[in-house]
């Protein structure tokens, strides 16, 4: 029983922190535009484990995972961040989350091919990061 | 023997709570029913649209559920009974109190029994619930207003 | 009058029969389950509500005791008998079916002496032929009204007590050869040493029964060692404790097996059930099957049965009021037990 628990606690320990492997992927942009993103995100943050940013169009969704103990502030970040992101693109449509949900979403945006339906997709996404309750 | 010497010999032969295994019980027990929550709100993320924010509400909805078939089946006093308050406290404990007033009132009728007494346990949490909510609400108010703290 | 509250029966009035109606509960972890008269398979008893059931236990109980005593009911004269549910309602309902003159009685669960201290003064009195006395409880009726609904989790502590689900009656007729016979019957004071806890009943009721002991010893002239046992109600593992501590403290020799607890013994000391058992029909089902059956056989000759009752309400604990507690005691002799 014991042997057992203890087992079990190592695993737990190992997985948690093996999560986070803090990359930052962009995608659908211009090569400076994708090292803007990252130095936006990279600049200021130790509180941020990894990131996705797509560019879709006039769109730009970015998710990123926020290390466990930031959640509190989760709300925030994400404002912070919305605003810098803005600043460095004044002519995208920026949405920004830090929620898992959304950033689910957003990282498998990049499997689909045809325009018509990322387009539907990523009004989705904005719509349901929208959603209050 | 008078008052003072029988309650002290009362204290010396009742059992002592064992306030720290009760407490390791009730941490796991929270823990577990805790993480169970968690498994079901990711459930609901993965497969529907809701968001971490509005995933809330149907997780709370199941595990009030789950805790409805268990108080139902007899097992989750035998629950309670190991952890103590780590399974009073989650919303699995409100609606076990709940559900066991409304089971135990049947007999009485669904007005007056089920409807009447179904809140005589759980009451309590709503009317304090909505209470503190005020409180710390109000609490908040002034301190934003004197700009100690933002919203 | 021999002394206060103390009641000297010259005519000795026996106990004819004896019968135990019990639940499930008690069938399945009950080491007296096999010296009851009937077992319900179910908390139920095939009724619709647990106080019909608890009704239902009184009624059968009843019957079974005229069976056992070869009587029918046109024969007995009187009901006596109580239970915990608010204004008795079961008992008052089982009364009703019978058919038969009725006194309720409340001690809480010191009903079971009470009943038969008042059945043993009606034949006293020479106003009766046979009175059936007793108690009952239902766990789920008791629990519902004293604690929470059956089914809501709380964190019972290791000095609480289960009630019992039996109703315990006793048919008493004049003195006749061969039955254990009422000698004497002490009517207890309340006493109330400021205990407040309702989930330690036991530590609060032990002062009240060594109170009653005390007194009972000293009109009876008696040692504990002239009794072949002496057993207390419901005081439960902790009650029990305090009980024997006070009486080895004020000079009586404590000695293991004469000195027993229906609660306590009810459930073969499993730690599931906490402290043990308690209720109305604790004491009723103990002193009806077992002490009875064991003065049948000869084992014991003189018996003292002090079952001890917690006077409380739940209103009267929520506003903090403490726990008074009483203890009726009950000396049963078989044969002629001279006087020793």
């Amino acid at each position: 029983m014991k042997r057992k628990l203890a087992i079990a606690a190592a695993c737990l320990l190992l997985a948690g922190c093996g999560a986070g492997n803090g990359e930052i992927r962009v995608s659908g942009g211009k090569p400076d535009e994708s090292l803007k993103v990252e130095e936006v995100l990279k600049e200021k943050d130790d509180r941020i484990t990894s990131a996705v940013a797509v560019f879709v169009q006039e769109d730009l969704l970015v998710v990123v995972e926020v290390r466990p103990l930031s959640r509190f502030s989760k709300a925030k970040i994400e404002e912070e961040l919305t605003k810098k992101m803005e600043k460095a693109f004044p002519d995208q449509t920026v949405t920004l989350s830090a929620d898992r949900k959304i950033y689910w979403e957003t990282d498998k945006l990049d499997e689909l091919e045809e325009e018509d339906k990322l387009h539907k997709k990523v009004e989705t996404i904005k719509s349901l990061s929208k959603e209050e309750t | 023997m008078d008052r003072q010497a029988y309650s002290q010999m009362e204290q010396q032969v009742t059992p002592k709570v064992p306030l720290g295994l009760n407490l390791m019980k009730a941490f796991l027990t929270g823990g577990i029913i805790c993480a169970i929550g968690e498994g079901v709100m990711y459930f609901y993320m993965y497969f529907f649209d809701f968001t971490e924010r509005t995933a809330g509400n149907p997780t709370v909805a199941t595990m009030i559920f789950i805790a409805m078939l268990l108080t139902g089946f007899g097992k989750y006093k035998r629950i309670a009974q190991f952890g103590g308050a780590g399974s009073a406290v989650p919303v699995t404990g409100f609606g076990n109190a709940m559900i066991s007033a409304a089971i135990e009132h049947r007999t009485e009728g669904y007005v007056l029994g089920v409807g009447g007494n179904m809140f005589k346990l759980a009451g309590s949490v709503i009317v304090f619930g909505v209470f503190s909510a005020f409180v710390v609400a109000l609490i908040k108010t002034i301190l934003v207003k004197f700009g100690v703290v933002g919203w | 009058m021999v002394a206060r509250g103390v009641i000297r029966f010259g005519s000795r009035p026996a106990i004819r029969a004896v019968a135990v109606a019990a639940g499930p509960t008690e069938n399945k972890h009950s080491p007296f389950s096999l010296q009851f008269d009937r077992l319900y398979d179910s908390d139920l008893c095939g009724q619709k509500t647990n106080e019909q059931a608890h009704r239902k236990l009184i009624e059968d109980a009843c019957g079974l005791a005229l069976n056992k005593a070869g009587k029918t009911i046109s024969d007995a004269d009187y009901l006596v008998c109580g239970d915990l549910v608010n204004e008795m309602t079961p008992s008052n309902f089982a009364a009703a079916t019978t058919g038969l003159p009725y006194v309720g009685l409340f001690s809480a669960c010191a009903t079971s002496t009470s009943a038969l201290a008042y059945a043993a003064l009606l034949s006293e009195a020479g106003a009766s032929t046979l009175v059936l006395a007793g108690a009952a409880s239902h766990h789920n009726a008791i629990e519902r009204q004293f604690r929470y609904p059956i089914e809501y989790g709380f964190q019972k502590p290791q000095n609480a007590q289960w009630t019992v689900t039996a109703a315990g009656i006793a048919a008493v007729t004049p003195h006749e050869e061969g039955y254990p016979s009422i000698r004497q019957a002490t009517i207890g004071r309340v006493v109330d040493y400021g205990l407040t806890d309702p989930l330690n009943m036991g530590a609060a009721m032990a002062p009240a029964a060594f109170d009653t002991f005390r007194r009972h010893l000293e009109a009876a002239g008696a040692e504990p060692e002239d009794y072949d046992v002496i057993i207390t109600g419901d005081l439960g593992a902790i009650g029990t404790q305090l009980f024997r501590n006070m009486a080895s403290e004020s000079g009586y020799t404590v000695d293991g097996d004469r000195w027993r607890d229906a609660g306590k013994e009810f459930y073969g000391e499993d730690p599931s059930f906490f402290a043990g058992a308690s209720g109305a029909g604790c004491s009723a089902a103990v002193y009806f099957s077992d002490v009875y059956n064991r003065m049948m056989e000869g084992e014991y000759r003189r018996a003292l049965l002090m079952a001890t009752g917690a006077l409380l309400s739940p209103l009267s604990f929520q506003q903090g009021e403490s726990i008074p507690c009483t203890c009726h005691a009950i000396e049963l002799v078989m044969g002629e037990g001279e006087s020793r």
